[in-house]
């Protein structure tokens, strides 16, 4: 008994003088600390699983392993960006067209998704930046959620989510059909299908009039991204397209709808300023539809 | 009755040594575990650890704010090259660096004879830190030959990593 008392103290003397931890790296740099919220914090126990998967999938494009990387990134984020590994590889002989290094910034985190800044350049410390006047560097956001099963996903390129809306709206002169929405880190990519039910030329877009697709947020009317979009749809003609606005995926305002503000149904159109106002004089409708989520 | 008491003891003395036994063993474990992690190097670019740092160094620089901290490191790589200790601070290089452009001490003393003055002046005109790499741009200025209205100067940028207290490796424009 005495033995083992003795005993007892010898290892607790020595775990004593082994136990002097060092005290870490004081540095201003904190990963997962959102710079969107200073409050906000990737939880501790995902911090070195998120890292890793970052790492894994880095060190992958890095050394071209791409098949490796491609099944890293999530179904949905394939989808819309790389539906083949052809595709993908492109990306990957770009990005990485040397060795390169990286870091990362939590940025925000909403909803179970972690979105992290990622910047990718050349491998400073072997090349001690000879040569170059300017640090430069390639930037994206990767989102990481847990999946169904609790493993940890990838989307890269700002790509978040894609969500099955397949919403359908009906009146006289058309039949509108909003399939899913692609959510980036800054965006929404409505697609949608539309059908001319008439037999009139049908002008949802072209420019000319003020917040002809608009995305209502909140109190605010969001115009479509695309200055460009000619929505304009022939008798009896049904076109398929993908209309963008701008809505941060952290943001508390909520989506209600889309609305076509100036739906014109001519006899004729061509498209121009001078004939535009004939053209409306002898219009069989102007209306405006909304479309609610 | 008295066999019982008797057996009852046993059987306390028995679970004490058995429970010490396990405090034994774990404590055991923490120990061998404590080695052990000491023993080990997480995600660190191991390269040079060219001496021994004195605990006072180490003291010094725990009680540094990082920005100072990257500019002593540098301040010691520069004064090795002052002071001619020319394989120390060839030493600091960061191996994938040396094996491009300063395959061998030779010529590494080559360069830095050539580049910087014999007593050399740094101004930090900006420090950087991109996630766990520090981007020094650096002032050489050459105070021997300055003149009433010429102060030789040259910038030149610098890359340091951390591996841990004193275990920093440097790799710099190389032109």
């Amino acid at each position: 008994m005495v033995l083992l008392v003795w005993l007892i103290i010898m290892i607790a003397n020595a775990f004593l003088k082994t136990y002097n931890p060092e005290p870490q790296l004081n540095t201003i740099y904190q990963p997962h600390t959102s710079i969107m919220g200073s409050n906000q914090k990737v939880p501790t126990t995902l911090q070195e699983p998120i890292e890793q998967l970052i790492d894994t999938y880095f060190n992958y494009c890095n050394s071209k392993q791409y098949e490796q990387a491609y099944k890293m990134i999530s179904d949905n984020c394939k989808m819309v960006y790389y539906p083949t590994i052809d595709i993908f590889k492109k990306y990957v002989d770009t990005v990485f067209n040397e060795e390169k290094i990286y870091y990362i910034q939590n940025f925000s985190n909403y909803d179970d998704v972690y979105i992290y800044r990622i910047r990718i350049l050349e491998n400073i410390l072997k090349t001690g930046l000879t040569g170059k006047q300017d640090l430069s560097y390639y930037e994206e956001k990767m989102a990481i959620e847990k999946n169904e099963q609790g493993n940890l996903v990838l989307s890269i390129r700002q790509f978040i989510t894609s969500e099955i809306l397949n919403n359908v709206y009906e009146d006289d002169y058309m039949k509108i059909w909003i399939e899913k929405k692609d959510v980036y880190y800054e965006q929404e990519i409505y697609t949608m299908k539309i059908q001319n039910k008439t037999d009139d030329i049908i002008v949802i877009a072209d420019g000319t009039e003020q917040y002809e697709i608009f995305l209502q947020v909140g109190s605010q009317k969001r115009s479509a991204i695309n200055d460009n979009n000619y929505i304009v749809l022939q008798p009896r003609e049904t076109n398929s397209y993908n209309i963008g606005f701008t809505k941060f995926f952290d943001e508390s305002n909520k989506t209600y709808g889309m609305a076509f503000n100036a739906v014109r149904v001519l006899k004729s159109y061509s498209g121009l300023s001078i004939t535009k106002q004939q053209e409306l004089n002898n219009a069989t409708k102007l209306y405006s539809i909304e479309l609610p989520f | 009755m008295k066999q019982d008491n008797i057996k009852d003891n046993k059987v306390v003395v028995g679970i004490v040594v058995l429970a010490i036994a396990i405090v034994v063993m774990i404590l055991l474990n923490i120990v061998i575990s404590l080695q052990e992690n000491s023993s080990e190097n997480n995600n660190t670019i191991n390269e040079n650890k060219i001496e021994q740092s004195t605990d006072t160094e180490i003291q010094k620089l725990q009680s540094m704010e990082e920005y100072e901290r990257i500019k002593y490191y540098f301040n010691k790589y520069i004064s090795y090259i002052e002071n001619e200790e020319y394989e120390k601070a060839y030493n600091l290089l960061y191996q994938d660096f040396k094996n491009t452009y300063f395959k061998t001490l030779e010529s590494y003393i080559k360069y830095v004879k050539q580049k910087y003055p014999a007593v050399i002046t740094v101004e930090y005109t900006d420090v950087a830190r991109l996630g766990k790499y520090y981007v020094l741009d650096i002032k050489f200025v050459d105070l021997i030959n300055i003149t009433d209205t010429q102060t030789p100067s040259f910038t030149q940028k610098v890359i340091l990593y951390e591996n841990n207290w004193n275990d920093f490796v440097i790799s710099f424009q190389a032109e």
